[in-house]
């Protein structure tokens, strides 16, 4: 057999543009298929959302721990070269290949003479230096430009000599046979909503922000407390807010059903007498164990679920909570009832560079596949959860192996 | 005493992010007295300028030597260290890296003498290591270069044409006499009101055009045996039995449609019938009369606490279908969630209300009734969102059923508690606990077509990384991504042929062998995952890890209190000498 990987890499390698699981996963997959990658990403951190997951259902793993084994393979791939940091401002077109204009935002640590030690950030009056992430290692800093006084204490400090505050961005040209487009999703803005209320109180939080919110790891250690630091009693999670609503987001994010249950559920596994209570229109368990992971696990915590779509939700003057006025509508009974925490759960949107329109088709939003060499997967083709977003990585490296690179 | 045996420390200052705290003129004292040590010295930062350079210089003049550094967690910048100095050609067996700076500089530093009395220790342990380390031997296996995929549905399909069109051998094997599986069942592909032949055709088309993949329709599997990279598989159908050698195995059986026998008068009334008769009923053209759909029939239960997922849009893909070609026709279903996640399948749900199909929502625990004496009249419902009962007059029922997993004995695999087949979590979920076993499609967890052409490919990339390479270095944890792992190993003069281990390997990776001396249990390394399960119940050591053997352990553990009596908490709180 006379397998391509065989007769010697390709010269050219291939884009992968986001560095969430299903980049990741394209990125591995091509990779060890004897292919050279550029994986690009725009934050300071390979692993997406998920690596800044506190759990990950219907498993209750942890989310950064497997996401970051998956990370290191990425960084220690011969083949794969990981841009952080970076994003992609243009693609132009050659003779059956592309040059990508990678633009690597300035950098005032040099990372191959850090060595971690945080000297620059102890010293920082301005708090400008920061880690990228509080779980990653080896822990990697970053001086926030706009935080930056330039007083120059960071670099008396700095035993190797790694920063230098003027340092310039950089441009990459890189030659490209294909792109991968994996930019996944952000979470949507409510302002069109605004009988959610999202915005008008720091206690009404969108679920990512209560993910951390409420993280063994975040602020709170695994309690869930209010904003001015009394515990929270009762919370509220609403389903599809922002999203199966044709003012923002048509589409069912398809994550959020299960993301709910699971907060849900580890709100009441680590503080037994919260209150939670899940406005819902339909529950969508659909996937691998996702049902009895709502039976089993999530019903059992004593979790109640309202068949409702708030009409209103505002904070309470006095501070006295968040008031939802919603209608039952499996006994058609309007009520009102007081929350300490409301989150809004559902907003979420793809991710669509504007470099995307040039290359790619989109539809609401989303990037569909219209050109060849032009292929995509993850939450950012359609709402996808870890587990498909990984799936359709895989799948994305087979299909350019198969039908672009031939 | 002398020591055949040694080694060169080196000290890492990471520009005083350890000897701030740690005494290095202490440590160095420690090390010029024990024995074992060759040389010892001291850097700034191992990880910059040529400090790693002069070291591989160093290390690769003299082949037998071997360093112990002292410096950062390997997670820090200790790995990229050892795949520097491989990168330099050096045995990465020759290097360990002991942690003094995150484990005891960093940790301790407000205590700089038990951080001191901390590092030595671990450097000694460290060194004890080194010299007593064992290593699981490569295997290296030929692989067969060949994939089988066993069922020619959408993702059977999917995945052979993605590997066969990538040059890779494949043999295709179905059960029926036609390719296409569930795809021969359906009338329309949903989302998208795709005909079946539109996905069909150019997978049918490209198995015949590749030149590399081979079909054997008719036929059936009966045994796998062997492992990954070198299966040997039994088939039998029209042409006899014939055996086949492959390097990986796909899995695409599907799933099978359940029969709601005994549910809502099936099979008592004439115009009851199940999802897929639906289907064959729109195959056969375009049906009439006021129609009633009710979901999760047998499932969502106790019998079967799952979602089929594939329900709801079938229901709602000929629920439109039957309100577009006529539009006076009723049509309702009654659901319970209705189950339309994303993008394309929110957008059929909103598609069908625009149709004017009707929703009712109701109680699983109040259920509705088909009404009828020899046919259907209607179905009595109680809705669920409005409080009111209803009977909708209709002339067919179509009962929503899901699909439930094959029963395949001939594949090892474990199933999960719902039948479908176990895979591995998070980003492996096409592949299975038996390396080399890859599962996609509706034999995983029910898909709807798309997902299931997305989850062959998938597969077909994970078992292209396994076939394509000519051999496999096997060294325990083969499934584990390249990452250099323990794999257990018998040792063939003690192993009395007991079987605990046979009985003990999560991975059937143990079995045992007739020798001369008797029963001898072998470990195959491609399936060992390094787990130790045997090592633990084997009654007289022979079976181990390598890298975690107890005589080395032992050595560890001693070289941990060398040179310090050991004390208990009771001597401690009595007051006596600590800190001797």
């Amino acid at each position: 057999m006379n397998l391509p990987l065989q007769t010697g890499e390709a010269e050219d390698s291939i884009l992968v543009v986001g560095g969430g699981v299903a980049g990741i996963s394209a990125a591995l997959d091509l990779a060890r298929a004897g292919r050279s990658v550029h994986l690009v990403e725009r934050n300071g951190e390979l692993g997406g959302w998920t690596a800044r997951l506190d759990k990950l259902y219907p498993t209750d793993h942890c989310g950064f721990c497997p996401v970051w084994s998956e990370v290191r393979l990425c960084q220690r791939h011969p083949r794969i070269t990981v841009h952080t940091w970076t994003t992609v401002v243009e693609l132009e077109s050659g003779d059956g290949f592309r040059t990508a204009v990678l633009h690597r935002a300035p950098n005032a640590i040099d990372v191959d003479s850090c060595i971690c030690c945080g000297r620059c950030a102890q010293v920082c009056q301005n708090a400008a230096v920061a880690l990228t992430d509080p779980h990653v290692y080896p822990p990697a800093f970053r001086i926030d430009a706009a935080r930056c006084t330039d007083c120059g204490l960071c670099i008396d400090a700095c035993p190797t000599g790694a920063i230098d505050l003027h340092r310039q961005s950089e441009v990459l040209r890189t030659r490209i046979q294909g792109v991968v487009w994996a930019t996944g999703f952000e979470v949507a803005d409510l302002s069109m909503a605004p009988e959610l209320g999202a915005g008008s109180h720091p206690d009404i939080m969108d679920a990512l922000a209560f993910e951390n919110w409420i993280a063994e790891a975040g602020p709170n250690q695994g309690r869930v407390r209010c904003h001015d630091g009394r515990p929270a009693a009762q919370v509220a999670f609403i389903q599809c807010a922002g999203a199966r609503d044709r003012r923002s987001q048509p589409q069912c994010s398809a994550v959020c059903c299960m993301h709910a249950l699971k907060q849900a559920r580890w709100v009441r596994r680590r503080n037994g007498d919260v209150r939670c209570v899940i406005f819902y229109t339909d529950i969508r368990t659909e996937g691998r164990g996702y049902e009895t992971y709502f039976r089993n696990e999530v019903l059992a915590e004593g979790i109640e679920m309202i068949r409702a779509r708030p009409g209103l939700v505002y904070p309470l003057p006095g501070g006295d909570g968040i008031a939802v006025k919603y209608e039952n509508t499996l006994v058609q009974k309007p009520a009102m009832e007081q929350f300490d925490l409301v989150v809004l759960n559902g907003g979420l949107r793809p991710v669509c560079p504007e470099i995307i329109q040039a290359t790619g088709v989109l539809t609401g939003g989303f990037v569909e596949e219209g050109i060849r060499d032009v292929l995509s997967c993850g939450f950012c083709k359609a709402p996808a959860d870890v587990e498909m977003a990984a799936i359709q990585g895989s799948a994305v490296a087979m299909e350019m192996l198969t039908e672009v690179l031939r | 005493m002398t020591f055949v045996d040694t080694v060169a420390c080196l000290l890492c200052r990471c520009h005083g992010e350890i000897d701030d705290v740690v005494d290095f003129d202490r440590l160095q004292l420690q090390l010029a007295d024990d024995g074992r040590v060759d040389s010892v010295e001291v850097c700034d930062a191992l990880c910059l300028g040529d400090s790693l350079a002069n070291l591989a210089r160093k290390m690769g003049a003299d082949n037998g030597s071997r360093t112990l550094i002292a410096g950062c967690s390997a997670l820090a910048r200790g790995d990229e260290l050892v795949d520097r100095l491989t990168a330099h050609g050096i045995d990465p067996g020759r290097v360990k890296i002991t942690d003094i700076r995150e484990g005891c500089a960093w940790i301790h530093a407000d205590q700089p003498k038990e951080a001191t009395s901390k590092a030595a220790d671990l450097v000694r342990m460290g060194i004890t290591a080194l010299l007593h380390r064992q290593t699981s031997p490569e295997v290296e296996i030929e692989i067969c270069p060949r994939v089988l995929v066993i069922g020619s549905g959408p993702a059977g399909m999917a995945a052979a044409v993605a590997l066969g069109s990538y040059g890779v051998s494949v043999v295709l094997v179905e059960s029926t006499g036609k390719l296409g599986g569930m795809l021969n069942y359906l009338s329309r592909v949903a989302p998208g009101d795709r005909t079946t032949e539109e996905i069909q055709e150019p997978l049918v088309e490209a198995i015949r055009k590749v030149p590399n993949i081979q079909v054997h329709l008719g036929t059936r599997v009966d045994k796998i045996e062997g492992s990954a990279g070198n299966f040997e598989v039994f088939l039998s159908g029209k042409n006899g039995e014939t055996r086949l050698e492959t390097g990986a195995i796909i899995v695409a059986t599907g799933a099978k449609p359940v029969l709601p026998r005994g549910m809502y008068r099936y099979g008592e009334l004439a115009g009851v019938i199940s999802g897929m008769e639906m289907e064959k009923i729109f195959k056969d053209g375009m049906p009439a009369g006021d129609t009633v759909f009710i979901q999760c029939v047998a499932v969502r239960n106790q019998a079967r606490p799952y979602c089929s997922a594939v329900c709801c849009p079938a229901s709602l893909k000929n629920a439109i279908r039957l309100k577009e070609s006529n539009n006076k026709v009723d049509v309702t279903i009654l659901h319970r969630d209705v189950m339309s996640p994303g993008r394309h399948l929110e957008e059929l749900y909103r598609c069908a209300t625009a149709a004017g199909v009707g929703f009712i929502r109701f109680d699983p625990d109040d259920p509705p009734r088909v009404e009828g004496n020899d046919k259907v009249a209607g179905v009595r419902v109680a809705d669920a969102l409005s409080g009111q009962k209803r009977l909708i007059e209709a002339e067919r029922v179509v009962l929503a059923t899901p699909l439930e997993p094959r029963e395949n004995s001939a594949i090892p695999l474990s199933a999960d508690n719902h039948g479908f087949y176990t895979v591995q979590s998070f980003l492996h979920t096409v592949e299975t606990t038996v390396p080399g076993l890859f599962v996609c499609g509706s034999a995983r967890w029910p898909v709807m077509v798309d997902g299931a052409l997305t989850q062959g490919r998938a597969a077909a990339a994970k078992a292209l990384d396994l076939v394509s390479r000519p051999k496999y270095r096997a060294s325990g944890l083969i499934g584990f991504q390249g990452t250099r792992f323990a794999c257990a190993q018998v040792s063939q003069k003690t192993c009395t042929g007991c079987g605990n281990c046979v009985a003990a390997c999560p991975f059937d990776a143990c079995h045992l062998e007739k020798t001369k001396e008797g029963l001898r249990a072998v470990v195959n390394p491609v399936c060992c995952m390094g787990c130790g399960s045997c090592a633990a119940v084997c009654p007289n050591q022979s079976a181990a890890l390598p890298e975690m053997a107890s005589i080395s352990m032992a050595r560890i553990v001693e070289n941990a209190f060398a040179g310090r009596p050991l004390r208990c908490r009771c001597a401690d709180t009595q007051g006596s000498a600590a800190n001797q």
